[in-house]
């Protein structure tokens, strides 16, 4: 059985080959959609959110597409015929219980910029589903999925990381939005987007008694019921450039592949704002800001990127909790990897338990035959002693395969597989 | 007992909450601060008392003198450095303001301690003449650190990865500070100006302070730059504060010179020490 894992995220890629190589919901349907045509023998779960886009692969059997015809299935599926070559340098590989460990850490948040933030499991889950509603999901990563969402749950119970509900928003807003303003609560806040983060971010500010709050999406709908439950005005996607002449903060969190604000539309605005400030910030990938505006006198962007610091701060005020919630990541990432190659190893076992008292049936079929004088006592003296015997030796190797599993699995188990030429 | 307080006194306290203020921007623990206040307040109150006395023992002839007059300005610094500390407990007022303080204390420490303008005729007059330049003057040295920080503020934000070693207040409430201070100085020193004229009008020509005095013109050099940022500010709004910052800090620059220039080169409102002839253990800075 085979687990592994292609991808990149915000610790070790730059915004701008996050932006390359970021799904969006659409892109990701498609990717699925396609994946069993191309590797039919292969599972897939893909993971693309604002920090990382993570591609997990299972299979049931030895072996794995080879790398490249993966990076040029990704190219394809992206459009961007350039990625096939950019990809071997930008993606990190990991197989085994690395990649499940990195996979539990991710769930539970620990690779997150902001350590804690509950986003990320939700994500992972939704991926998860997206993907077995796709039916690029099999035994492999069924059971790491699962196992990854268990372990995610034992770091919230058993740590404190979860104890108080951070977010990126809440980061970015408390860290950067309140070294410019004084205070939010005589703010006005423009959000563009209706998705999870832009509800984070409206939780966020309600809670921090932001009153005035505008909601912009591009299906209506979704902004009234997101809205709703905040109490938030609500106008048309095409009325949001009218909005930035009253809107001290921007926060979008759009899943577009275009910036949704141009240079020009807040150049035209800044008229009519008379010199206040206004703040924008971008908690998408691709990033929904024009890079340009920035440049803009009174415009303070940003953008994911630029949390890290701020990021890193938190991460030190938690950094008490990350030892023992590492310990139980990587504790549920060796059990879970030893119960797939057990699972995988019992099968072997299994079949060659069976090779060998098959040959030991046909064996005791022929002596028999020859010796026909034989009484039912000592036939069955005979039979008990050849299963012995079948049982004694097959002790010794299927220990010593039992034993392995704890260190180095693969070895031994393809070695059994050659050695006794099993089905 | 109100005698026995020196300059030492406050000049020391100042010092150890300078100290302290820079270990807090290091540990970034509160208890430094809370020392830091301690001490700061310790040595306003010191200074208060030592004010109190000098201006009983000698009435207006203190303030009125060069000695006086910096020992006020020193004071007043303090004092806001003290206020904005426990108000703005994200800035770092103490660390630019309490330097300030105690060059004025050093500064006066070597200034006449007699009075400028002995006539008592336009007693009120001179008073608010004092009083507002002070005023302004202090006003204009906060204006320069709020200014400094503004600037430093906004280019951090446009620079979120860079480090922070000294917290600032938020960029929105810095602006608003500098609006008023600057506006309040060149308030002040309208103020201040229109009364030095007045004096002089009421001395008449043989005892008037000369027009080319180097104080007279560079009070009103100052406050013509201070008018013209802020009103140049009100004409384009999109870099009003920015532009207010550099009038500020430009003004206070130039009135940190025109200060030193006026203590050691004799203008007719200030003469150094040596050259009065009365013994500074009456009234002037030890």
């Amino acid at each position: 059985m085979k687990f592994a894992l292609w991808g990149l995220n915000h610790q070790n890629a730059p915004v701008d080959l996050r932006e390359r190589l970021a799904f969006d919901p659409s892109g990701v349907e498609r990717f699925l959609d396609n994946w069993p045509g191309r590797f039919p023998d292969t599972e897939a779960v893909l993971v693309s959110t604002c920090n990382r886009t993570e591609l997990y692969l299972g299979s049931p059997g030895d072996t794995l597409p080879d790398p490249g015809d993966i990076f040029d299935y990704i190219a394809a599926e992206k459009g961007d015929a350039a990625l096939s070559g950019d990809l071997p340098q930008a993606l990190v590989y990991a197989e085994g219980a690395e990649a499940a460990e990195h996979l539990f850490a991710v769930a539970s948040s620990l690779e997150s910029m902001v350590l804690g933030e509950p986003q990320i499991l939700s994500q992972i889950k939704d991926s998860y589903l997206n993907a077995a509603e796709h039916q690029t999901t099999g035994v492999v990563t069924h059971s790491a999925f699962q196992r990854c969402l268990a372990a995610a749950k034992r770091v919230a119970v058993q740590t404190g990381l979860f104890r108080h509900r951070v977010s990126i928003p809440s980061v970015a807003v408390s860290d950067f939005a309140l070294e410019l303003f004084d205070s939010l609560a005589d703010k006005t806040t423009l959000v563009l987007g209706a998705g999870e983060m832009a509800a984070e971010t409206l939780r966020y500010l309600a809670d921090g008694g932001v009153k005035k709050i505008v909601v912009a999406n591009r299906t209506r709908s979704r902004a009234e019921e997101l809205a709703g439950d905040f109490g938030a005005e609500v106008i048309d996607w095409e009325d949001r450039f009218a909005a930035l002449d009253r809107a001290d903060l921007v926060v979008a969190a759009c899943a577009v592949t275009e910036p949704i604000l141009s240079r020009a539309d807040i150049q035209t605005r800044l008229a009519a704002r008379r010199g206040r400030p206004l703040f924008l910030l971008d908690l998408a990938v691709p990033r929904n800001f024009d890079a340009a505006i920035a440049q803009l006198e009174n415009v303070y962007v940003y953008c994911l990127d630029d949390l890290n610091a701020a990021c890193e701060r938190n991460r030190k005020s938690r950094s008490a909790e990350l030892p023992k919630a590492k310990k139980i990541v990587h504790a549920e990432a060796v059990d879970f990897w030893r119960d797939l190659r057990l699972r995988e190893s019992s099968d072997l076992i299994s079949r060659l338990r069976t090779q060998w008292h098959e040959t030991k049936e046909s064996e005791l079929t022929r002596l028999f035959n020859k010796c026909q004088d034989l009484s039912e006592q000592q036939r069955q003296e005979i039979q008990i002693a050849f299963g012995r015997f079948v049982n004694k030796a097959l002790h010794a190797p299927i220990a010593s395969l039992r034993d392995e599993i704890d260190t180095r699995p693969s070895t031994l188990l393809e070695a059994f597989v050659r050695l006794f030429r099993l089905k | 007992m109100l005698g026995g307080i020196n300059a030492v006194c406050f000049v020391a306290s100042y010092a150890l909450a300078l100290i302290l203020a820079v270990i807090c921007l290091f540990t970034r623990r509160n208890l430094w601060r809370v020392f830091a206040l301690v001490v700061l307040a310790a040595g306003v109150a010191a200074q208060t008392l030592f004010l109190y006395h000098h201006y009983f023992s000698r009435g207006d002839q203190f303030i009125d003198s060069a000695a006086g007059w910096f020992a006020l300005l020193a004071w007043g610094l303090a004092l806001c450095a003290l206020w904005l500390s426990i108000t703005l407990p994200k800035s770092v007022y103490m660390l630019f303001l309490l330097p300030a303080s105690m060059a004025s204390i050093f500064i006066g420490a070597g200034m006449s301690d007699s009075a400028v303008s002995p006539d008592t005729a336009a007693r009120t007059l001179r008073l608010i003449h004092i009083t507002a330049l002070s005023g302004s003057a202090l006003l204009l040295f906060v204006g320069l650190i709020t200014g400094l920080m503004y600037i430093a503020q906004q280019r951090r934000l446009r620079r979120p990865k860079q480090n922070r070693l000294l917290p600032f207040p938020p960029l929105e409430r810095l602006g608003r500070m500098l609006n008023r201070s600057t506006t309040f100085a060149s308030g002040l020193l309208g103020i201040g100006i229109v009364a030095g004229y007045l004096m002089n009008y009421l001395r008449g020509a043989d005892a008037a302070v000369p027009m080319t005095d180097l104080l007279v013109l560079g009070a009103s050099a100052l406050f013509i730059l201070l008018t013209a940022a802020l009103v140049i500010a009100r004409t384009n709004r999109s870099r009003s504060v920015r532009r207010v910052a550099i009038g500020t800090i430009l003004g206070a620059l130039i009135l940190a010179v025109i200060l030193m220039a006026a203590a050691w080169n004799h203008s007719a409102h200030w003469h150094p020490k040596a050259e009065d002839g009365v013994s500074s253990s009456e009234g002037g800075m030890p």
